[in-house]
């Protein structure tokens, strides 16, 4: 079930990087794709909660999970501002992405170190 | 001609256009029925109001309507019942009975020439599968004390297996009504401002709204815009649709006046007769789709046109047009304050837009004026139904989600400008973007983007209107880009043909 999360997770932060290379840009973000990252994170999220509500094992990765709410936060904030057309600056889609990364850093890390 | 046969028959009225800077109690924005009744009513009452409307009065879809006022409503009084209770569509029914008294007076008052006769509303079924919609529907209009009759042959000559009838409901013509009323404004209240198009609305203290030419700072604003203008939490729960409309007129056959609906399912046709100087006319009204989702438009026309000849004896078809509309989510319309402080809006209205322009005009009036309104709950704008509004919340707002997809990289109507035919628009993919590309009948080529300035869908070309419709809430805009209708405030960003194909 944790890989299952992760590669939707990891999904998610290939579609992430796509977009913010357009916020670098200051391209118009797509919003079919911005709408595609974030259903492939929430699953991913949904899919951690459940393990870790479920499993028996001793790391239930809830230190990732907050990681990845925290980045979760940040990315509905920069969807609802983007789709109002009001500005946000990049650095924080900078800093949704990095904290999205070491979310997957972090879990892998855990689940190699097992 | 690609007109509505009311414009057409209206009289020519024309009011300046905004070049200055002022200040008002009360800003209204757009001057259909629901902007000038508004407007005449508050004036009447002493408040001093600004209207501003982007074209001409009773230029958009107040003039695009059929004209047929009721008390009974698109989703029928049964289904109102069903979702809402027996008091509250009895409510739905006497507020609408209302609303069509006040336009009756005002007529008389002013004696505005607009053609205004009681008529009765008839709803047929043509085959026994839709009997039990006409069964409930006679049932739920004889328990409001509407004037029912059930009935097993029309006044036209159409085979009907059961159909309703309900006397004194009202036709008109909406674009003569709505100019003649304009006409009739205190003046020393109100000032009308033409081809004033509101760009910007800056919500301080007071409201700042801009146009090219001037700005009103006022108090209070009422959004008679259809949708409100800009972004609103509620443009969730409002789902634009667009109807097609064609007044066909005939060699023989004199019919007695009404309002026809037909219950039939995939088409939803309704009609009416008008008399136009010595000529005969039948309404044929119908097709019913999401806005800028579908591959063909013209066909709607085409198919009004056979529904026209396999009924009536048609000499020609005169007059095309149509018109948009927003069903709410819950079935009744939106009516009054905003999520903004000050800002009032009216919408929701389906297809009953005329008899629920005037009562929000009504209940606006008096909303502003302080005094009570016996209809203003029931319509109240901030009102919060999830348990009613639930099953078509998530059915629209799944399509709208479908509708942003349609921006994935790669995806496009066009891979070149030369795909594009005199006359013709398609969306075609310009340097990572997607561009809405226009070629004119002379084969100059007009660039815009194509992501809609409201909430950044994919605008889609409709081939019958010549217009960039955005098919997740509604925006629509001219083969050049500019602004026709809908919730966004701005034309679509102009692109360079340089970097073109």
């Amino acid at each position: 079930m944790v890989i299952t999360a992760v590669v939707l997770i990891s999904i998610a932060i290939i579609l992430g990087l796509y977009l913010l290379t357009l916020v670098v840009k200051k391209k118009t973000i797509p919003k079919g794709v911005a709408l595609i990252h974030g259903t492939f994170a929430a699953l991913g999220i949904i899919v951690l909660l459940i393990y870790a509500l479920t499993t028996s094992s001793h790391h239930k990765h809830w230190d990732s999970l907050v990681i990845f709410l925290v980045a979760a936060s940040l990315g509905i904030y920069l969807f609802s501002k983007d789709i109002r057309h009001l500005e946000f600056p990049p650095w924080m889609a900078v800093l949704h992405g990095a904290i999205g990364l070491t979310g997957l850093g972090w879990i892998l890390y855990h689940i190699m170190g097992a | 001609m690609r007109q509505s046969i009311w414009k057409a028959a209206a009289q020519k009225i024309s009011f300046p256009s905004l070049n200055e800077n002022i200040s008002t109690e009360i800003a209204i924005v757009g001057g259909g029925i629901t902007g000038v009744t508004a407007a005449y009513l508050l004036a009447r009452s002493g408040r001093k109001v600004v209207l501003l409307e982007a074209g001409t009065i009773s230029g958009g879809t107040s003039g695009d309507s059929t004209g047929n006022l009721y008390a009974m409503v698109d989703k029928r009084l049964h289904h109102i019942q069903s979702k809402w209770g027996k008091e509250t569509a009895a409510n739905v029914a006497r507020s609408r009975g209302e609303a069509i008294n006040l336009v009756e007076e005002l007529i008389k008052r002013h004696q505005i020439d607009c053609s205004f006769k009681r008529v009765p509303w008839y709803l047929f079924s043509e085959t026994e599968k839709k009997d039990k919609t006409i069964e409930k529907e006679i049932e739920a209009a004889a328990h409001y004390g509407l004037p029912v009759e059930e009935l097993h042959e029309l006044p036209l000559p159409i085979k009907v297996s059961t159909a309703i009838k309900v006397d004194g409901q009202a036709q008109f013509n909406p674009a003569a009504f709505v100019k003649g009323l304009a006409e009739k404004i205190d003046s020393t209240n109100c000032r009308i401002f033409e081809n004033s198009e509101v760009y910007h609305i800056e919500k301080e203290e007071e409201l700042v709204l801009s146009t090219a030419t001037g700005t009103v700072t006022a108090q209070k604003v009422i959004l008679a815009t259809h949708t409100p203008k800009g972004i609103y939490g509620l443009q969730t729960a409002l789902y634009p649709y667009r109807e097609y409309a064609i007044a066909a007129r005939l060699n023989s056959g004199d019919f007695p006046d009404g309002i026809y609906w037909d219950t039939e399912a995939d088409f939803h046709t309704s009609m009416r007769t008008y008399r136009k100087g010595n000529d005969n006319y039948v309404l044929v009204l119908g097709g019913h789709h999401k806005v800028g989702q579908e591959d063909d438009y013209s066909r709607f026309y085409r198919k009004l046109e056979q529904n026209a000849r396999r009924y009536f004896d048609v000499a020609d078809i005169e007059y095309e047009w149509s018109a948009q509309h927003y069903k709410p989510a819950d079935g009744l319309p939106y009516i009054g304050e905003s999520s903004d402080d000050n800002i009032y809006i009216a919408t929701g209205f389906s297809t009953d837009g005329l008899t629920y322009g005037v009562l929000s005009a009504m209940i606006l009036d008096d909303q502003l004026n302080g005094r009570k309104n016996s209809w203003s709950d029931l319509y109240k704008a901030s009102r919060f139904t999830p348990v009613k509004s639930a099953k078509n919340f998530i059915k629209e707002n799944i399509n709208v989600a479908k509708q942003y997809l349609k921006d994935l990289p790669g995806k496009a109507e066009a891979e070149s400008f030369d795909e594009i035919a005199a006359g013709q628009g398609k969306v075609v993919e310009v340097d990572d973007e997607k561009w809405a590309v226009f070629k004119d009948e002379n084969g100059q080529v007009h660039c815009q983007s194509a992501v809609c300035t409201h909430m950044d869908c994919i605008v889609d070309w409709n081939d019958a209107e010549k217009s960039w419709d955005c098919p997740c809430h509604g925006s629509r805009f001219t083969a050049t880009g500019e602004v026709i209708e809908g919730p966004a405030f701005s034309p679509l960003d102009k692109r360079n043909l340089r970097s073109g194909k």
